[in-house]
């Protein structure tokens, strides 16, 4: 497991007439080692971008970034995109192995747990296109556990799901977090499901990008914790809150 | 409740009924349209020799006919000179086309992928693109000598443009989104290239090795014909000075022949097997 600094970071992108846009003012955050953490903010705030800049996609102008392993190895870090990305030329098998370094028995074996961990068993031989979009999410998650992340980068992955199955699959997401208890990174704009997932709920504002709030999730709402609970809608309520008050000019 | 079933199961008859009538209507749909470009196919060919019949037929001596080329063709494999040529022509191609390939996918990819080796190679592109591809034939003789290897080196200078162009603008339409996942998994720069990238690229070089597998066949003909002492082009050169159209149609109509087997056999299998994941399956997921 790891933890991850961030600080004072600064991100600006260049605009086509000139001059720019300043994306992310003086980010500042820290992410305790096993902690779930949701950034939560409204679209074009500048949170897939400040994800991207401690996954080391993107570059900061300014600031740094440090994720330490506990033990002082270097931490395995994976990454879930909205999309499943996965190649369409691979079969479900060569997509998951594609992200691991062994090969041969071990890793066939590695990937085969995973793929029944998911609730995909069977179905290593078949191409992208023969699953649905959910069982490619599916195998997206696959994907980002079977490398044995210390770190877990997560971006709107269950937006493009129908609601029943996103639903499904954050149930499923948090029974597996549990097990491996690694340190999430979970980029959303739903309030709802930034409160059932995570221990603690960062609250962006957008124009320029910064932090408005840290909402510790749970202080209020313990785990396990129930989507259908009333308590979890006051809860959320409370980011909500939060959320309209950074888009208050 | 009986009659509930009874209703359900005539409506299920009538439902797989319809669907069996609909699917067996699809499949003689699909028979006849098999059937009419087959038909078609057959007529476009048979007008061709058709032509070349009627044509043969008014011009007499000046055009042979089909069988009288057909002849000469039998004649000249009987005595080995024809399937000695077409090999040394093959050759020829075979090592030409080969480099090429490999030249331009690299060089092409380059420019693709980084602006500054496509600004820093662009002006070399545009020349090359543009020089008369006789004067490098010419060139290269009068440089390198009259032998194989000015042949080949010309024959290479032909094609690699044509094949850089069209692998460069694959480059740029590679799936950015699918390369930032690899690099998410902290792939390296080969694995990346060679699984992630190469794979996008394989419907344009597939695409490029066909038009240049044929421009190399044509190019190989002018260069034999103007320096060397073997090949189709040189026979074609040959029986060019004796006024022997026969000869001339024969070896050409060789050549045709093979580009054809080649294109369609080797290069179109190969492209069924690279593109096999492309292949329409039965979506059988759910949720």
């Amino acid at each position: 497991m790891a933890s991850i600094t961030v600080a004072n970071l600064y991100k600006a992108y260049p605009l086509a007439g000139g001059g720019e846009r300043l994306a992310l003012h003086n980010i500042n955050l820290q992410v305790a080692d096993g902690e779930f953490v949701c950034v939560l903010g409204p679209s074009g705030c500048g949170k897939t971008t400040l994800l991207n800049i401690i996954a080391g996609l993107d570059s900061a102008d300014s600031g740094s970034v440090t994720i330490e392993d506990a033990d002082g190895s270097k931490p395995v870090t994976s990454y879930m995109f909205q999309e499943p990305r996965l190649l369409p030329w691979m079969t479900i098998h060569g997509n998951l192995k594609f992200v691991i370094d062994r090969g041969g028995k071990k890793a066939d074996e590695l990937i085969d747990y995973w793929l029944a961990r998911v609730g995909l068993p069977g179905r290593g031989r078949d191409y992208p296109r023969q699953l649905s979009i959910g069982q490619r999410q599916r195998v997206a998650v696959a994907r980002a556990l079977l490398v044995g992340p210390d770190v877990l980068f997560m971006d709107e992955p269950f937006s493009a799901l129908d609601e029943l199955t996103a639903t499904r699959m954050r149930e499923e997401m948090l029974e597996l977090w549990a097990d491996l208890r690694c340190t999430v990174v979970f980029v959303t704009h739903n309030p709802m499901e930034a409160t059932l997932l995570a221990d603690r709920i960062v609250i962006m504002s957008k124009g320029p990008g910064r932090i408005i709030q840290n909402y510790l999730v749970s202080e209020h709402l313990p785990r396990p914790r129930d989507g259908d609970d009333p308590k979890m809608w006051e809860a959320s309520r409370i980011a909500v809150r939060a959320l309209r008050r950074g888009s208050q000019p | 409740m009986t009659r509930g079933n009874d209703h359900l199961e005539e409506h299920d008859d009538g439902f797989l009924g319809g669907q069996l009538e609909r699917s067996s209507r699809r499949a003689r749909q699909q028979r006849a349209e098999g059937g009419i470009s087959v038909a078609l196919q057959v007529v476009s060919y048979g007008s061709l020799v058709a032509l070349w019949i009627i044509g043969s037929q008014l011009l007499g001596s000046l055009l042979p006919g089909p069988v009288e080329t057909l002849a000469f063709i039998w004649r000249e494999l009987e005595r080995g000179a024809l399937l000695m040529h077409l090999w040394i022509t093959t050759k020829r191609v075979l090592v030409s086309f080969g480099v090429a390939m490999v030249l331009g996918v690299a060089l092409g990819s380059a420019m693709g992928m980084s602006k500054r080796i496509d600004d820093l190679l662009q002006g070399w592109l545009v020349v090359s693109l543009t020089i008369p591809r006789i004067l490098l034939f010419v060139v290269a003789y009068l440089s390198i000598g009259l032998n194989d290897r000015a042949l080949v080196i010309a024959l290479i200078i032909t094609i690699v443009p044509t094949i850089v162009v069209s692998i460069r603008e694959g480059s740029r339409a590679v799936d950015s989104a699918l390369v930032e996942m690899a690099t998410a998994f902290r792939r390296g720069p080969t694995s990346i290239f060679t699984k992630v990238v190469l794979p996008q690229l394989a419907p344009f070089i597939v695409g490029t090795a066909r038009g240049s597998l044929a421009l190399s066949w044509k190019m190989v003909v002018l260069g034999e014909l103007l320096g060397r002492t073997s090949g189709v082009g040189y026979q074609i050169s040959f029986y060019f000075q004796f006024f022997n159209m026969t000869g001339i149609l024969a070896y050409g109509l060789t050549m045709m022949l093979l580009l054809a087997v080649i294109d369609q056999g080797v290069m179109g299998t190969l492209q069924r097997l690279a593109f096999r994941w492309r292949a329409p399956v039965r979506v059988n997921g759910v949720g």
